[in-house]
């Protein structure tokens, strides 16, 4: 059964008198117990797909397709519907918890209010707060209920923003760079409790990240985006090994790496655009290696692949360029070349 | 928390210090000797100066005399009127429930209106934002003095639904007769406060935690009064305070236009006739409630804020 | 070394020359309230400075006839109780209760920019002393110290005036010092003094042009309030002392006819004053707006 599913999302501003696209022809899905990455580049659209999932649009943005979550067409629903969708069947764990939890009130008072707007009666609201709070691994849940916000680290805080998500039992939980905001040593603790409780409630989890190597390490399945276009679509397993989209291929080479020889990083050269400055054709050519005259003429597809494992790539040159993409990548989580036996011990 | 309060304590302390100093030293700097308007006119004998001189102690130095007008004024012994020619602490007793009650309701007119106004323009962008704004900068523009001529020709001459003159007699005389003063010494402040309310209200309702609790669930009635409108009252609580000595003052005007018998109709009174012992005494009312309110205000934004908590500790 | 410094400083020294065309720019873009109300001030300086030539009568001619005239082709808005007429003293009246602010607006922008700048420039103790004092005069709110001053001096004069550019001194010396604050940090500055400008020529001759319009944009609105402050001490008989026509005063001297039902009297000058503190609002918030919004875009 599927959690989200996303079907050929198209949302604009209008500006002007031409409507301003965000996202063109978005479609995803997550099942349930399954954990699906959604990467790109700040301005991609990654976080508008992801608040798009909880129904909530741009101000004066006009959206087509549809978004269906835990079973919902979000929008269809009144804002009562809404409210208890977004309450009791989704989670939404925030970027920056520092900004996200209010710092006038007490850290317990955070869960009190998602649990009571999830419909657990104020009586039995703080012990189910206190629970909430030991799942999430925070030790004397008591007294941690009785802090402030700011007595508390980025990664505790954190912690408690998951506990919140939790709060009414969701079937779909929603990170958006969850560990983004975080102290570098802490973003893996963090991650791994998210995906513990992913995991024990066989909830499905969509991790919307810039971190491409991250989403391949943990998630099952991953959609690239770029301006506002899924351009890629392939189980976890498969990606280091074949990226098919040359901005991924491009990205998975641009991640420095421990286990390689320490040379110049590579970057994707040029800067990542919004769909709004698209040029006509496909929004990489500009940047792309393997451009080719009728790259900037026709707005490539999302075309499964064929063959079993649910590929799907937009890109004309997709079949030509299937090999030589495997081979100019790094290749590091190649099977024959484990990374964990090149790194120094 | 308790050395924050003492430290807090302490900067109020020697504000009040300097600005007391300030009030006594400024009569000391009047041009003329002081014994001519103690005397008020009449040709002096000498021995009548020597007298004065003697009794007002004005042969001491400055720093003795304002020793010894603190030291009383802290028993509540403002020295003689001039004017009265009664104790000023008895005059300002009687004078002081009036000015009060005036300044008690024209704080609850512009507490309730500012917030209400400000509120209602912030949660209600488009036409209501742009009338609200629109009263409000016209409201904040008038003077109190306008804003009782214009009260007194409607509801007073016009209208004759309230009476033009006094204080009147028991609670419900009172309030009635203090109804249109204490609209005309709120009126600017209900604008300013609103705008502030206003203004604070449209920064927290852009903040990332409003935002999260609306895709939270969180019901918006809630998320409006829990998570915008409280944290928008930090700002709105440190103007108030600061308004306070300011509304104080501005009775002079509401009281002098509506002949309330006020310690504002008798500050200007007095400061007519150079009646110096009651402007000093009021004058130091006026600061010491400026204080006073300063105090309050440290004192409740910990509570309003638990992050200055941490800072204060 | 010095070339490089201008490069850095991005602007400030070229922005006299096109402010004609940007004062332009913003009354079209502010909306017609902004545009309403400059017209508004241009006409009552014009008034202020031409009262002679468009008064119809002498506003210190009594007629004792005419007390209380209602308004008429004779007196256009009526005549005091003096029979003085009630138009000629509101456009005399222009004179006094815009020369008064301006004094107040011009000295404690002077001092306040002063101490704002010594004590945001030079912090340490110096600021700590000059912030001490600044509180110490936020505790005497305007009327008080005006107040306190005619009760030494006597009413009338330019002590009332001088006692509210006291007064209004801390408004501006915070403002500037908290804007000297934010501009030290900028990398113009450093770049200056890496350069090897002295602190002083720095401060004087490139922060203070960048927060000056900011400044300006206070000191119209601080106009506002110092014409309602100085109106009321004219209204309490403390300030500009009869028979000089004056706003506030002549609200007083209106005051008594109301209870007769000559309304015209004391609310035509009631009506300027709140009209003429709308306008300087306007101005001074509309400009402080845009100079905001260009500083979010930069």
């Amino acid at each position: 059964m599927n959690v989200l599913e996303i079907d050929g999302l198209t949302v604009a501003l209008p500006a002007g008198r031409a409507a301003r696209p965000l996202l063109s022809d978005v479609s995803l899905h997550v099942a349930q117990g399954e954990v699906v990455g959604l990467v790109g580049e700040s301005g991609s659209g990654k976080s508008l797909t992801c608040r798009a999932a909880l129904g909530a649009l741009p101000p004066r943005a006009s959206a087509e397709g549809s978004v269906r979550t835990v079973g919902d067409d979000v929008f269809a629903l009144s804002a009562r519907a809404l409210r208890r969708l977004r309450s009791e069947k989704v989670g939404l764990v925030p970027q920056d918890p520092r900004a996200a939890v209010n710092p006038l009130y007490r850290v317990g008072d955070y869960l009190v209010e998602a649990v009571r707007a999830a419909g657990v009666p104020q009586a039995e609201a703080r012990a189910r707060a206190v629970t909430l709070l030991g799942d999430v691994g925070i030790r004397e849940p008591e007294r941690a209920l009785r802090c402030w916000p700011h007595e508390f680290s980025g990664g505790m805080l954190q912690r408690v923003a998951i506990a919140g998500a939790l709060a009414g039992r969701p079937a779909l939980l929603l990170a958006d760079e969850p560990t983004t905001a975080l102290d570098v040593t802490i973003q893996a603790e963090v991650l791994s409790i998210l995906l513990d409780i992913t995991a024990q409630r066989s909830a499905g989890l969509l991790l919307v990240t810039h971190d491409l190597e991250l989403a391949a390490a943990v998630c099952d399945r991953v959609y690239v985006m770029y301006a506002g276009r899924i351009i890629e679509a392939q189980p976890a397993a498969s990606l280091f090994a074949s990226p098919r989209h040359p901005y991924t291929a491009g990205l998975l080479h641009a991640t420095p790496s421990l286990a390689g020889p320490v040379g110049r990083l590579e970057a994707v050269p040029g800067r990542p655009l919004g769909l709004d400055e698209a040029v006509p054709g496909c929004s990489f050519s500009a940047r792309c290696p393997h451009v080719r005259p009728t790259c900037t003429e026709v707005v490539p597809d999302l075309v499964s692949q064929p063959g079993a494992g649910g590929i799907a790539v937009a890109c004309l040159r997709a079949d030509e360029l299937r090999d030589e993409l495997r081979r100019s990548g790094p290749g590091r989580a190649d099977p024959d070349h484990p990374v964990l036996e090149e790194q120094p011990a | 928390m308790s050395r924050f309060v003492l430290r807090r304590l302490y900067g109020l302390g020697v504000t009040l210090l300097l600005t007391s100093f300030l009030v006594f030293g400024a009569m000391h700097v009047a041009p003329g000797d002081p014994t001519s308007f103690l005397l008020s006119g009449r040709t002096p004998s000498p021995e009548a100066v020597a007298a004065v001189r003697a009794q007002y102690h004005l042969d001491d130095p400055v720093l003795v005399q304002y020793g010894r007008w603190i030291g009383d004024a802290l028993t509540g012994d403002f020295g003689r009127s001039v004017q009265f020619r009664q104790e000023v602490g008895g005059l300002l007793g009687a004078r002081l429930p009036t000015t009060v009650a005036l300044v008690a309701y024209a704080s609850v007119i512009m507490v309730v209106g500012g917030l209400l106004l400000g509120f209602l323009s912030a949660l209600r962008p488009g036409k209501v934002d742009r009338a609200v704004l629109f009263g409000t900068t016209a409201a904040v523009a008038t003077p109190s003095f306008v804003a009782a001529i214009g009260l007194i020709s409607l509801f007073a001459v016009g209208l004759g639904w309230f009476p033009t003159f006094g204080a009147g007699e028991g609670l419900v005389g009172t309030v009635h007769s203090l109804t249109l003063p204490a609209i005309a010494l709120g009126l600017s402040l209900v604008g300013l406060l609103a705008r502030v309310t206003r203004a604070s209200m449209v920064e927290e309702l852009r903040r990332d935690h409003v935002d999260m609790a609306r895709l939270r669930g969180l019901p918006e009635g809630e998320v409006v009064r829990r998570h915008v409108a409280r944290n928008a009252l930090v700002p709105v609580v440190t103007i108030t305070g600061t308004i306070v000595s300011g509304l104080l003052v501005a009775t002079a005007i509401v009281e002098t236009a509506f002949g309330l018998p006020g310690i504002g109709s008798m500050l200007v009174q007095s400061v007519v006739t150079r009646d110096f012992p009651v402007v000093q005494a009021i004058c130091l009312l006026v600061v010491l409630a400026f204080v006073l309110a300063n105090l309050v205000v440290d004192l409740l934004l910990p509570v309003l804020d638990p992050r200055t908590r941490a800072y204060a500790s | 070394m010095t070339a490089v410094a201008p490069g850095l400083a991005g602007g400030p020294a070229t922005r006299s020359s096109v402010g004609r065309r940007r004062g332009l720019r913003w009354a079209k873009a502010s909306g017609p309230g902004f545009a309403v109300a400059v017209g508004v001030l241009v006409l009552l300086a014009a008034t202020a400075v031409f009262a002679p030539l468009v008064a119809p009568s002498d506003p210190y001619a009594v007629v004792l006839s005419d007390s209380l005239a209602p308004p008429g082709p004779e007196h256009l808005l009526g005549a005091d109780d003096s029979g003085r007429d009630v138009l000629s003293r509101l456009l005399y009246g222009a004179r006094t209760s815009l020369v008064g602010p301006l004094a107040v607006v011009a000295l404690s922008t002077l001092f306040g920019v002063a101490i704002g700048l010594l004590a945001g420039w030079r912090g340490g103790w110096v600021d700590a002393v000059l912030s001490r004092a600044q509180e110490v005069v936020f505790a005497f709110p305007g009327l008080l110290v005006a107040v306190l001053v005619v009760a030494v001096m006597g009413p009338g004069g330019v002590a009332p005036v001088l006692a509210m550019a006291i007064a209004y001194v801390p408004y501006v010396g915070r403002l500037v010092r908290s804007l000297v604050l934010q501009e030290k940090q900028r990398t113009y500055v450093a770049a200056y003094r890496v350069a090897g400008f002295s602190g002083f020529s720095v401060a004087v001759r490139h922060v203070l042009p960048n927060i000056a319009g900011i400044v300006l944009a206070q000191g119209v609105v601080n106009f506002g309030y110092a014409l309602m402050d100085l109106a009321a001490l004219s209204y309490l008989g403390l300030g500009v002392q009869p028979p000089t026509a004056d706003w506030g005063a002549m609200v007083s001297d209106g005051q008594t006819a109301i209870l007769e039902g000559a309304l015209v009297q004391a609310l035509a000058p009631a009506a300027v004053i709140v009209v003429t503190v709308v306008a300087f609002t306007v101005v001074g918030e509309g400009v402080a707006d845009r100079l905001a919004r260009r500083e979010n875009v930069r």
